[in-house]
């Protein structure tokens, strides 16, 4: 019975730890996700100068996960101009994002659609320089904090299943 | 949608309400809304302004019309801007008015705008089965056609592009402003003939010139003639065996714009049809122009 239970509180500290380090790895990936989307982004109105509308529908086949849905969040909502504006547009697509990506995105809203190609290009490598260094930041976290992450719940699973035992 | 619906739609919703507060009668003949930043909108109905029920425009009134009508890509449409103009959907040309920009190579653009006109675009199919026998008498020969602004030049060059198109003639189309195809998704939203190939949002003398490398052409159409690069283009096209089908600003009677004088001079035309407007209805008539 208390080894039983001595495994199962080892195992449950373990998850614990992967899950931690799992969020962190999370994180670093929606970062790298955004980092892509922004890379394109610059890369469409430097080069084609394209049309909002088609650009995000672009983006949105071409990227996954989060940056993919934001995408196709702003193509969709950019058929509803008139009703709202591009930056209400921007802040709606935005919302189902973490705080601090967010608010990394969210000034992009006040440039997109109402300036010129090279104000809006040097906007959006602003913001993509931001998402790179947030990204940087997540890469170290991970590699600093997941193993220890994994390595004290489990060892302090173990030391609670020792005394137990 | 019709044209008046979709100029309107570009407007924000305070004002898109007061636009379509309109009687169906008097919105099925609006040429144009205008806003002007300080004053109430107004609509142009044959020829006269009509201020519609709405408080005066805002700054962001104007802002909300040019986003709206680049479908939030202002940054896409600087070449259109720089020349004063914005194309809209459905061949809605909206021009826009405020404090130049300017560089050394011209005008670079607009800020501060304080106005803006949303032209809107009508097919009359059948409007030039008047003339039609006068102008395909003893063939086709390149036409011009001249009025004042807003009597319908446009209007009738759509139709005699698509008479011509289904007439057997190759028609290429040089379309500036999108106005007379309204191209800008690839298919022609105006019915402009089996046989036409659109151009759109090249200025003109550039898309003439792509059209005679490109798609062997039979008759070139494009709308107001300009600057000296139009008349390039056209005695270019002349000099290669095309008939020329082309609008010009100009009043019977009154003095030929320079670019209308070049061209007549060089004998680039054979004849030259009058839009005028007489008691709210399109009068044409049809001059056979001396051989230069």
């Amino acid at each position: 019975m208390r080894l039983t239970g001595a495994a199962l509180l080892t195992g449950a500290g373990l998850m614990a730890g992967l899950l931690a380090a799992g969020q962190l790895r999370d994180r670093l990936r929606l970062r790298e996700e955004l980092c892509r989307m922004l890379e394109m982004t610059v890369f469409e109105l430097d080069r084609f100068r394209t049309p909002l509308p088609d650009m995000y529908g672009r983006l949105a086949q071409r990227l996954d996960g989060e940056a993919g849905r934001l995408c196709a969040a702003m193509a969709a909502g950019l058929e509803s101009l008139g009703e709202r504006d591009v930056a209400a547009v921007w802040a709606e697509a935005l919302r189902s994002l973490p705080e601090r990506e967010r608010r990394i995105l969210l000034p992009l809203g006040q440039v997109l659609g109402r300036y010129g190609a090279a104000e809006l290009g040097a906007a959006a490598a602003a913001c993509r320089e931001d998402m790179e260094r947030a990204r940087d930041e997540a890469g170290a976290e991970l590699r600093d904090k997941g193993r220890i992450y994994v390595g004290l719940s489990a060892a302090g699973a173990a030391a609670v299943a020792v005394l137990l035992l | 949608m019709a044209g008046f619906e979709t100029a309107a739609g570009l407007l924000p919703s305070g004002l898109r309400r007061a636009a379509m507060e309109l009687a169906e009668d008097s919105r099925a003949v609006c040429e144009e809304l205008r806003l002007r930043r300080g004053r109430p909108p107004t609509a142009l109905l044959e020829g006269r302004e009509y201020v519609l029920r709405a408080g005066p425009v805002t700054e962001g009134d104007l802002r909300a019309v040019l986003e709206t009508a680049s479908r939030g890509s202002l940054h896409a449409a600087e070449e259109q801007l720089r020349r004063g103009f914005l194309a809209g959907p459905g061949g809605v040309r909206v021009g826009v008015c405020g404090t130049a920009v300017a560089g050394q190579a011209g005008m670079e653009g607009v800020r501060e705008v304080s106005s803006v006109c949303l032209r809107i675009p009508r097919a009359v199919p059948g409007c030039a089965d008047g003339i039609w026998d006068g102008l395909t008498a003893r063939g086709f020969a390149s036409t011009l056609i001249a009025s004042p602004p807003g009597a319908g030049k446009t209007t009738l060059l759509r139709e005699l592009v698509r008479k011509l198109s289904c007439s057997g003639w190759r028609v290429g189309v040089a379309d500036e402003r999108g106005e007379i195809a309204d191209a800008w998704s690839g298919e022609p939203a105006f019915d402009v003939g089996p046989a036409t190939d659109v151009m759109t949002g090249a200025p003109k003398g550039q898309g003439t010139a792509a059209l005679l490398r490109a798609m062997d052409i039979q008759v070139i159409a494009m709308d107001e003639i300009a600057g000296e690069e139009d008349v390039r283009a056209l005695l270019e096209a002349v000099g290669c065996g095309v008939k020329l089908l082309a609008t010009v600003h100009g009043e019977r009677g009154g003095p030929d714009s320079p670019a209308c004088r070049a061209l007549l001079r060089a004998g680039a035309f054979r004849r030259r049809v009058w839009v005028e407007r007489v008691r709210g209805a399109r009068r044409y008539t049809l001059e056979e122009l001396p051989c230069a």
